[in-house]
């Protein structure tokens, strides 16, 4: 054993005696030097921000209705204290609309904000009168008591903030008390970040994954192979080697030996730039974020990778130079066929790949990642409608269809959609639009509903055919009008005047106080219409009663749920899924936990569906995982890896959408497939699953390691398509294959040094 | 323990050259030679022997076509016959990250020796190979010939029964060479066994006990410096003071290869074919004759010029 350690020691000894290795330890060491007087600063919110504005459009409309109003008050009063640009944006703002909204761009809403902004400078904000019918937080009245002329400067700001919330408590939703702010060798940064204390974490994880990808991952990586790249090739020449082999040792052990011990370079340079990390993370940011450290043996594991590859080129040809190129010529074959994976994934395959299922009676409807209608006829899935944004071009981002329903009354079928391009500045809070899609003429047409309620987010079908919207502030009917029919009739180009007849949207409910949070996750119950809801950490049951309408039956907090859910109920029982991928059943009408399963790991889940009859419930998870719960207390069964939707049928068989397009159906009770409907399969999509899948199966993933420090550093196996901060788990994610990359990785390196080792031990030297 | 060190026998090496091997060179053809412990031998040939193809395979850097070799007493290339071996290659690479006493660590570490007795032996050995000064000093500082002496410090580090040098001499000085000479002496004083692969004829003439001459992979010749020298017909040389004509009567019998005469009554005969019985018939008849031996010395070949015929003889057989 010695003559192997002293072989291993002695590459330490070479790493220190390098001044490669010195050079990159200090340029690591000024990079830590300059980060390290970052910090994070929580200061007290003084200012309005953009984004404290959950509705600007709706604060508009505010403002323009207390500019015709005689009666004071507190928006009045700002109003008549606003210069001229501020009331001639507002006028001109509602004059414009959009959708019926008041349409507003980015610098209109930088007018506002600076006189809104000016107004809380001044020491005369408050007039008690004034404020006197408004409903004003403890804080504000805490201040108020002590007296305004007693306050200071920065008080006296603060609290004509809290004013400012008070008089507009929907539209003002999201100005946080306390506001995070970026700090270096103690200056503040004025403009404070776009997130609380909460979410630095994972933010910063998130920044510091790609960070740490690119600097650790690629620059030290590769500066680590040209500097290793002569090792072997100098361990191999004619008098190094025979003095070598001269001793008492085994050829292919002394390889591998000197190989890991090639590794001690990254190790001292990713391990020092990674724990100096660490400790700054800890020290100024209070994030003890032990997670970090387990990217020193993965960036090592990604050096082995290349290293392999160098070694195995250094043993054949003896040559540094040889070596090295060999090694950047297998980087980027990876990287081509990785990179040829993804570009085909994302714009040929991903966008087809089905995320809802609709059973029809007649036919299989289904909705694909972006935003198509379909149909299934004649073997294949016809489009019965393209995606539209909301300016009716196709947007950018995948679109979200939350839905649709079908009403087979009407032969209706509709959705919500949210995201979607818009030429128009919009904010985030603003609404969906309800789009609804009737048969008319043999085709389906599509035509815009009326705009739904405030933060509509839910569509069902309930068991009587009535299609119910659930929005922030309740339970809404839909009467399955469009916009259009309900403006009237045109005759020769103009429209005739209507009598405004019952409103779109019949509020159910409930009538107790519940205001629900911009993210909150619903589910009907098929066989009842009851529904259950989930909204900030409380869980909801919504009981129907013979009037139609809903009241809260029972509810219960979850202290360790803080994230976004998905729910699934039948008449007895409800299914929570938090984003942390567990599974909880509980029962009805008391909420109580039955089982918690965790049967698609870490992984967030992306629907719970029901059988019609409530005797089975499933769950489809972002990593393509489908669990099928019950009946009864039987453990979850899995299904397939590759799931993109499920739905129960009306027959209460299973309908499972996988490998993008195919769609089979089930027996629930014993999971053997009964029928499955696959489309051809197009050229593009052939050379995907026979070329290039299988050739990225057998090729390593060096790049792809990038997932597993990312999944290390923020604990999530799939990864967003869209905003990073998406709280709604019906958006599509891309799965984030974890383990692939690792094993065929570690694969790759135990043929290339096995080989290398084998010829080794046969060479002449 | 056997009497030999090394044993070869029939021992065969062809290399595969080419594409799928198709060409083929044979570095050795059937050579068969053993090596006695407490000796030294002293292995010759001109470059493209085999010579060092022949050491590789004794320690198993490269592998035999045929025939057999020991390595105190185990097969060639058996750990347990190497890690009796210290080994000084022929162009050796001493990592340049070293230090004198940290490639001694370095090279006793690989072979088995504990850094606390790489710590007792260091400076001894040092010592002996004229690098006391030398132990902390960068090995990128360090001569040809200084290199040459640590590497062979580092071969003599784990005590060997065997030590293998391949061209210990290159680059060392003429002093250098004398206290190698000393050191190789002391080594075999003993008792341990060197084997000297050299191109300088007069060094192996000087140390070595026994000699073997290799050429195009075919053993010419093994055997003591005497019986490699005395292959060849002796000469010897009479110096005699006297009249000619007698001198010519008593050589009349005898193959002359030289007459000269040096003075006016002195001739210098240089005669081949003589046996002792011969010369001491020589004598004989030159006292009967009242003429005065000067001196009579028998001349012999150097190495070097046996080596030159031995090798001149097969360059003139061999294809």
């Amino acid at each position: 054993m010695r003559p192997y350690l002293t072989v291993l020691k002695d590459s330490f000894h070479e790493a220190f005696a390098s001044r490669v290795l010195w050079i990159l330890l200090a340029v690591s060491t000024l990079v830590l030097l300059a980060l390290a007087p970052l910090g994070l600063q929580d200061q007290r919110a003084t200012l309005l921000r953009r984004t404290s504005v959950s509705a600007w459009p709706a604060l508009i409309e505010r403002f323009y209705e207390a500019s015709q109003d005689k009666q004071q008050g507190p928006v009045k009063r700002i109003w008549d204290r606003a210069g001229d640009d501020f009331q001639t944006t507002i006028t001109e703002s509602m004059a414009s609309t959009e959708e019926d909204l008041p349409a507003i761009t980015r610098t209109e809403v930088s007018v506002l904000l600076e006189e809104l902004n000016q107004q809380l400078q001044q020491d005369d904000f408050y007039d008690a009168e004034i404020w006197s019918e408004t409903v004003l937080g403890p804080e504000a009245e805490e201040l108020l008591e002590r007296g305004v002329a007693q306050l200071s400067a920065d008080e006296r700001v603060y609290l004509n903030r809290l004013l400012l919330i008070a008089a507009f408590p929907n539209e003002i939703a999201n100005a946080p008390r306390q506001e995070l702010h970026l700090s270096y060798l103690g200056y503040t940064m004025d403009e404070p970040l776009p997130f609380n204390r909460t979410m630095a974490e994972p933010i910063i994880n998130q920044l510091l994954a790609t960070v740490m990808g690119f600097l650790v991952g690629i620059v030290a990586v590769f500066v680590a192979i040209l500097v290793t790249a002569p090792i072997i090739p100098h361990t191999f020449e004619a008098g190094a080697v025979d003095l070598l082999l001269s001793k008492p040792v085994i050829r292919w052990v002394l390889f591998l030996v000197k190989f890991f011990g090639g590794c001690a370079f990254i190790l001292l340079n990713a391990g020092y730039f990674i724990i100096g990390l660490w400790l700054i993370l800890g020290v100024r940011f209070g994030l003890w974020s032990h997670s970090l450290l387990w990217c020193i043996p993965l960036f090592l594991f990604l050096f082995v990778i290349y290293y392999s590859v160098s070694a195995l080129a250094a043993v054949l040809w003896k040559n540094a130079i040889v070596s090295i190129v060999i090694t950047i010529l297998f980087w980027g074959a990876c990287f081509t066929v990785g990179t040829a994976k993804g570009l085909i994934e994302q714009f040929a395959i991903n966008p087809g790949r089905i995320v809802t299922l609709v059973p029809r009676p007649d036919v299989l409807t289904a909705v694909n990642q972006s935003g198509h209608l379909l149909e299934w006829r004649d073997d294949s899935w016809e489009t019965i409608l393209e995606p539209k944004g909301r300016d009716g071009r196709p947007g950018f981002l995948p679109q979200v269809i939350i839905g649709p329903v079908f009403d087979a009354q009407r032969k209706q079928l509709h959705y919500l959609q949210t995201l979607g391009g818009g030429r128009r500045f919009r904010f985030l809070g603003a609404r969906p639009t309800l789009s609804v899609v009737s048969w008319s003429g043999g085709s389906w047409q599509h035509a815009p509903g009326p705009n739904p309620p405030a933060g509509a987010s839910w569509i069902f079908l309930t068991p009587q055919g009535e299609t119910l919207l659930v929005a922030q502030e309740g339970v809404f009917r839909f009467d399955g009008k469009t916009a259009e029919a309900r403006q009237g009739p045109k005759l020769f180009g103009f429209r005739l005047p209507t009598a405004q007849g019952d409103p779109p949207f019949e509020p159910l409910g409930p009538d107790e106080e519940l205001q629900l949070a911009e993210s909150f996750a619903a589910a009907i119950d098929s066989q009842t219409g009851n529904l259950v809801v989930f909204s900030d950490g409380t869980l909801f049951w919504l009981q129907r009663d013979q009037a139609g309408r809903f009241a809260i039956a029972a509810q219960r907090a979850f202290a360790d749920i803080d994230g976004p859910v998905t729910l699934g109920c039948t008449s007895a029982q409800v299914v929570l899924a938090p984003s942390d991928g567990r599974v909880l059943v509980l029962d009805l009408p008391r909420l109580e936990e039955q089982h918690v399963y965790r049967p698609g790991g870490k992984s967030e889940p992306y629907q719970v569906l029901a059988s019609p009859d409530g005797t089975a419930m499933a769950v489809v998870f972002h990593n393509g995982t489908l669990a099928v719960l019950g009946p009864g207390d039987q453990p979850p069964r899995t299904l397939g890896g590759d799931v993109s939707s499920a739905v129960f049928d009306a027959q209460g068989d299973l309908l499972v959408a996988d490998r993008g397009t195919r769609v089979t159906t089930y027996d629930p009770k014993s999971l053997r497939p009964k029928q499955t409907l696959e489309p051809e399969q197009g050229v593009l999509e052939m050379v995907y699953r026979y070329g290039v899948q299988p050739l990225y199966t057998i090729f390593p993933k060096p790049g792809e390691l990038s997932n597993v420090v990312n999944y290390v550093l923020t604990d999530s196996e799939t990864q967003a398509m869209g905003p990073p901060v998406a709280t709604d788990l019906r958006q599509a994610r891309v799965k984030v294959d974890i383990q692939g990359p690792l094993w065929s990785s570690l694969a790759f390196v135990v043929v290339t040094l096995s080989l290398t080792c084998f010829y080794i031990s046969r060479l002449d030297l | 323990m056997a009497d030999t060190a090394i044993e070869v026998e029939s021992l065969e090496k062809t290399f595969k050259d080419g594409w799928f091997g198709r060409r083929s060179i044979r570095a050795l053809r059937k050579i068969s030679f053993e090596v006695e412990r407490g000796s030294i031998f002293g292995l010759l040939g001109p470059n493209g022997a085999g010579k060092t193809t022949l050491i590789k395979i004794l320690l198993g850097l490269v592998s035999k076509s045929g025939g057999r070799a020991n390595l105190l007493g185990q097969p060639a290339g058996d750990r347990r016959g190497r890690a009796q071996v210290g080994y000084l290659p022929e162009h050796h690479r001493i990592p340049r990250h070293l230090k004198g006493n940290s490639a001694l660590a370095y090279y006793g570490g690989l072979s088995g020796v504990s850094p606390g007795d790489v710590g007792r032996r260091r400076d001894d050995l040092l010592r002996r190979v004229g690098l006391s000064e030398w132990g902390r000093v960068s090995v990128r500082k360090y001569s040809k010939g200084m290199l040459q002496r640590l590497g062979l410090a580092q071969a003599m580090l784990h005590d060997p029964e065997l030590l293998i040098l391949d061209e210990p001499t290159d680059g060392v000085d003429p002093v250098g060479r004398s206290e190698l000479r000393t050191l190789l002496q002391e080594l075999k004083s003993e008792g341990k066994t060197i084997f000297i692969n050299s191109h300088l004829l007069q060094e192996v003439e000087l140390v070595c006990d026994r000699v073997a001459i290799l050429d195009h992979g075919n053993l010419l010749r093994v055997g003591t410096l005497d019986e490699i020298t005395d292959q060849r017909e002796r000469e010897i040389e009479f110096v005699v003071r006297g009249a000619e004509n007698v001198l010519r009567e008593v050589f009349s019998d005898v193959t002359i290869v030289d007459w000269q005469r040096d003075a006016p009554d002195v001739t210098q005969i240089r005669v081949q074919g003589l046996d002792q019985t011969g010369v001491n018939g020589r004598i004989d008849a030159l006292r009967s004759r009242q003429l005065e031996l000067v001196s009579l010395i028998p001349s012999r070949d150097s190495l070097e010029e046996a080596f030159l015929e031995i090798v001149g003889g097969n360059a003139d057989s061999t294809p």
